[in-house]
């Protein structure tokens, strides 16, 4: 089915404490929906959902991983293979903002040194009872060389935004090293190397270096 | 003797006397002010011995902590401890005393002062009295005369006081300070006498002493000389040093520090210690972490150079299943490893050759001083290799079958060593009476691993030869002829002629009468179905009963009509009594098949080689019990290597009870995760859900079992993908096998850290 083709699959981890609404940013983003008394999740829930960037179809792998780790006994697991992380804290509860640091240690210990992060500042409806100042947050992503959005997956605001966003950066880094490895590999034909992470491009490499720069 | 204040004089009450008075008051307050500050001193010294005596014993407590052997300098030490505290008891005990005569001196003193006082207003009133006055004179004088006798009497005691304290202070004094002196004699005699008898040990060990500064400093002098050398070799070479040697004592042919490139979407390149070791490609990022595994089977890959990509020295190892892009640190170091790869992999088809035979038993000795560091369970992955491990087990060091020394090949559902002849003997028989793997060419998962050290030749040759003598057969011998051999293998595993057979109503498990013996077990169990049923529920017995027959033939097709029609007939012979024990105590020989079943659940894997070998089906079907099979009982056991066995052995991972629970459900249900992960590997159905609609994973969610509830997750979801996308080794394929590699090693090698959840759980409860 046309639903199945893909010209990349990304995975992509939400992280962050219980309660911050990661669950409800996946069903936004994958279903459009969204459950105010969803449960807590256990251990970890997928969802894929294909975006077009650039004319290539992107399929975005999101885990859904539990926020309270105790029940964990490999949490390596949760990381293995990610290209992307979006690190979820509820605006109006300071402490999930706090926390960030702690998960942001656990991005440094167990995923790829390279893996893309966005900072998501969760229930931006809940207006009134904000702890967490916008300058702030976006201040400490910048600091950390993080993206940063602030979303509500009640109301939808900034939902698709935090996910094309991130997906873009991703293939964007990947396509420019795609490009660079294949102006190498042009230099010395008759090589049969099966690349196994990243399916296939069929053509179009020198459009895509053009799109790239154009994104920078 | 010598009186301080005199008698007579007391009774005169002279200034002198009062002269007197004062200066002996005066002197005891002097005395008394520094008695009081003697006993402070005291004190302090007290509370500072103390002090000194805790801080000793923990002193000594380090030390005791620092070298349990040597334990007679700790004791010394004690000893030396309990005297001083022995001491500050007496002082202690001597100042208490010696106050208590200063107090009673005080005592009369007031009492002097008072009586001395009234005196002198009764003098005074006398001297006041007028003469005309003749009854106030009387009056006068009878209390001035009352007041001077109780006067006199106060004085004199007082007087006494004084003169008693003046005489004995001077002896309490020195009493105390003569004790205080002998208590320390003692103390430091009997530290003397201690470290007298330690003298000729400390001699002793100053001689030792000197010795060992005499071998540090010719170690040292060798270490430099080392130092200065290996300094020479690596200025000599600019790369980092690195030789290929095949005959490595410890079994890394070559290991070293690689960038390896991400297999991920981003191709990070990281920094990795790579060794080739047991036919292997392996790198780990920390010493304790475990090794990851990137060619599994060196003869599989090929290693080339790579000059296409914009880092130099790169080189590829491609396997069927993936490739890894790998750099060194130089053009010297790139071609040293590509020539190790290629020579490993040249070395691994010479399985017989002299070489690698060489190569082996080398390293089996060596391997223990390489592990020294680390833990037995990294052993497992680390340098131990499968055949290191295996041939350890009683019997294993020579084939199962011929007595061939080193035996390279195993049996893995019959769990013995074979040697390359009789491995191919066995390939011969086919995978349901053997199933032959190398045990140096094939990867082994830490299952099968673990399953083959739970057996081994010696257990399984006294259950398949134990009439061996009896029947006086002769084994054959590494060097007979293969036909020979052939024979005694078939006759040994396929008809199993050397099983000691069991009660009369056992059949043979030969081929031709292995339709029957399913009847003969139906029968066994539908016995005591009845009579438990019957005890149990009563008039509902009927109604169960039948309905087990109804469903017994669909769980086993080969027994089907005769499983039937004799169970039924059963259910009114009389022997269903006769039949009853074997099923309820252990006395008589319970059915092969129950035998199978019980064992799973005791975790006894010698007692389920010995059912199989005496014919058990390993689906056999307990009807007492749900309908449950050995495999679901080896679940409810808690082991691993026992359901992995009965996998080994045809089990059906997918048999699911009266209740409609498979082995998956009972594991889940069992929050057993290490099982669950392993029937996920070997296919079991996650969608099947049991009598109350009930599917694994929701089982997991309610028991909110993390661990359980990502496998059955993962393996869904990579199900749905290789179904969309009918490929394997796509991205998301390989990290859901690096994922259940993970949780496999973990089972196996770390079981309590997967029951965190578990405790967790039963804490919060």
């Amino acid at each position: 089915t046309r639903d199945d083709e893909y010209d990349y699959l990304f995975k992509v981890v939400l992280i962050g404490d219980s309660g911050v609404g990661k669950s409800n940013l996946l069903s936004r983003f994958t279903r459009n929906e969204f459950n105010l008394e969803s449960k807590s999740t256990i251990g970890v829930e997928f969802a894929t959902r294909s975006i077009q960037v650039d004319g290539k179809t992107i399929k975005a792998q999101i885990w859904d991983t539990a926020g309270q780790e105790r029940y964990r006994a490999i949490t390596s697991a949760y990381y293995r293979g990610a290209v992307g992380a979006l690190l979820v804290y509820d605006i109006a509860k300071h402490l999930t903002y706090e926390n960030v640091e702690r998960w942001l240690k656990e991005l440094r210990d167990h995923a790829d040194n390279n893996i893309v992060i966005m900072l998501v500042g969760n229930k931006s409806d809940l207006r009134h009872l904000r702890a967490v100042p916008t300058d702030e947050a976006r201040a400490f992503a910048e600091k950390n060389n993080l993206s940063f959005i602030e979303t509500s997956a009640l109301d939808s605001t900034n939902v698709e935004e935090a996910f094309k966003n991130i997906l873009t950066e991703i293939y964007r880094i990947v396509s420019q090293k795609q490009i660079a490895d294949r102006s190498a590999h042009d230099e010395s034909p008759g090589n049969n190397v099966v690349d196994i992470s990243v399916p296939p491009t069929t053509d179009g490499q020198k459009s895509n270096k053009l799109q790239c720069c154009q994104n920078l | 003797m010598k009186v301080t204040v005199d008698f007579e004089e007391c009774l005169k009450d002279s200034p002198r006397f009062r002269a007197a008075l004062e200066e002996v008051e005066g002197d005891v307050t002097e005395l008394e002010l520094k008695l009081d500050k003697l006993v402070k001193l005291c004190i302090a010294m007290i509370d500072t011995g103390k002090a000194f005596c805790t801080a000793n014993k923990q002193f000594m407590n380090g030390i005791r902590d620092l070298a349990q052997y040597s334990c007679k300098d700790t004791l010394v030490e004690t000893s030396l401890t309990k005297f001083s505290d022995m001491l500050q008891e007496m002082i202690n005990y001597h100042n208490v005393t010696h106050l208590q005569d200063i107090r009673k001196f005080k005592d009369a003193k007031k009492q002097f002062e008072k009586v001395s006082e009234e005196k002198e207003n009764a003098l005074v009133k006398n001297a006041q009295v007028q003469r005309n006055k003749q009854h106030e004179v009387e009056e006068a004088t009878n209390i001035l005369t009352a007041t001077r006798k109780c006067f006199r009497h106060i004085a004199l005691d007082y007087v006494l006081q004084i003169n008693v304290l003046q005489s004995k202070r001077r002896a309490e004094i020195l009493k105390s300070m003569l004790s205080f002196m002998y208590a320390h004699l003692a103390f430091f005699h009997q530290g003397y006498d201690l470290f007298g008898e330690l003298e000729p040990y400390m001699k002793d060990l100053g001689a030792q002493l000197d010795q060992l500064a005499v071998d540090a400093a010719k170690e040292k002098r060798d270490m430099e000389q080392k130092h200065s050398t290996i300094q020479q070799k690596d200025y000599s070479s600019d790369d980092t040093k690195l030789e290929y040697n095949v005959d490595a004592a410890n079994g890394i042919v070559m290991e070293g520090y690689l960038f390896k490139r991400a297999s991920n979407a981003f191709k990070t390149w990281n920094r990795r210690w790579f060794s080739i070791q047991n036919n292997q490609l392996v790198y780990q990022k920390k010493f304790k972490d475990n090794p990851t595994v990137v060619v599994e089977d060196l003869r599989l890959c090929t290693v080339k150079h790579c000059e296409d990509i914009e880092r130099r020295f790169c080189f590829e190892v491609v396997s069927p299943t993936k490739s890894c892009m790998l750099q060194a640190d130089s053009e010297k170091l790139r071609q040293a490893w590509i020539k190790a790869v290629q020579t490993s992999i040249a070395t691994a088809y010479r399985e017989k050759g002299d070489e690698s035979e060489k190569q082996e038993k080398k390293s089996s000795p060596s391997t223990g001083s390489l592990e020294s560091g680390s833990e037995t369970k990294e052993k497992l992955l680390k340098g131990e290799s499968a055949l290191q491990r295996v041939q350890c087990i009683p019997g294993n060091a020579a084939c199962c079958d011929c007595g061939l020394a080193d035996p390279r090949w195993a049996s893995i559902n019959l769990g013995i060593t074979l040697c390359i002849e009789c491995s191919g003997i066995h390939r011969s028989l086919g995978v349901h009476f053997s199933k032959v793997r190398s045990l140096t060419l094939d990867s082994w998962e830490p299952e099968l691993l673990k399953l083959m050290c739970e057996l081994g030749n010696d257990v399984i040759n006294r259950i398949y030869e134990a009439k061996l003598e009896k029947l006086g057969v002769k084994k054959p011998q590494s060097g007979s002829q293969r036909q020979e051999k052939e024979a005694y293998i078939r006759a040994k595993y396929v008809e199993r002629k050397f099983v000691e057979k069991r009660a009369a109503s056992v059949p043979l498990p030969e081929s031709g009468t292995k339709v029957l013996r399913p009847s003969q077990e139906e029968k066994r169990h539908s016995g005591p179905a009845k009579s438990l049923l019957a005890g149990e529920q009563g008039a509902a017995s009927q109604k169960v009963r039948s309905s087990d027959s109804g469903i017994q033939p669909s769980t086993d097709d080969s027994r089907e009509h005769l499983a039937s029609t004799v169970s039924a007939n059963s259910l009114y012979e009389p022997e269903g009594d006769k039949q009853e024990s074997p099923v309820f105590c252990d006395a008589k020989q319970p059915s092969p098949g129950l035998q199978l079943y019980q064992a799973a659940f005791e975790k006894n894997l010698p007692h389920m080689a010995e059912a199989l070998a005496h014919g058990a089906e390993v689906n056999w079907v307990n009807m007492e019990e749900n309908k449950a099979t050995p495999l679901i009982q080896a679940v409810r056991g808690g082991s691993l290597v026992t359901c992995e066995f009965l996998l080994q052995n045809g089990a059906n991972v997918n048999i699911r009870d009266m209740k409609g629970r498979g082995p998956l459900h009972h594991a889940t249900v069992l929050g057993h995760t290490g099982q669950v992960c392993l029937f996920l590997k070997r296919g079991a159905n996650q969608h099947a859900t049991d009598e109350d609609g009930k599917d694994p994973l929701s089982i997991a969610v309610e028991a909110a079992n993390a661990d359980i509830v990502t496998l059955l997750r993962l393996a869904r979801m990579n199900e749905e993908m290789r179904e969309s996308e009918g490929l394997y080794g796509q991205p998301g394929d390989e990290i859901y096998q690096d994922i259940f590699r993970d949780f496999s090693q973990m089972a196996s090698n770390n079981p309590e850290k997967l029951n965190r959840f578990q405790q967790s759980d039963s804490q919060k409860s």
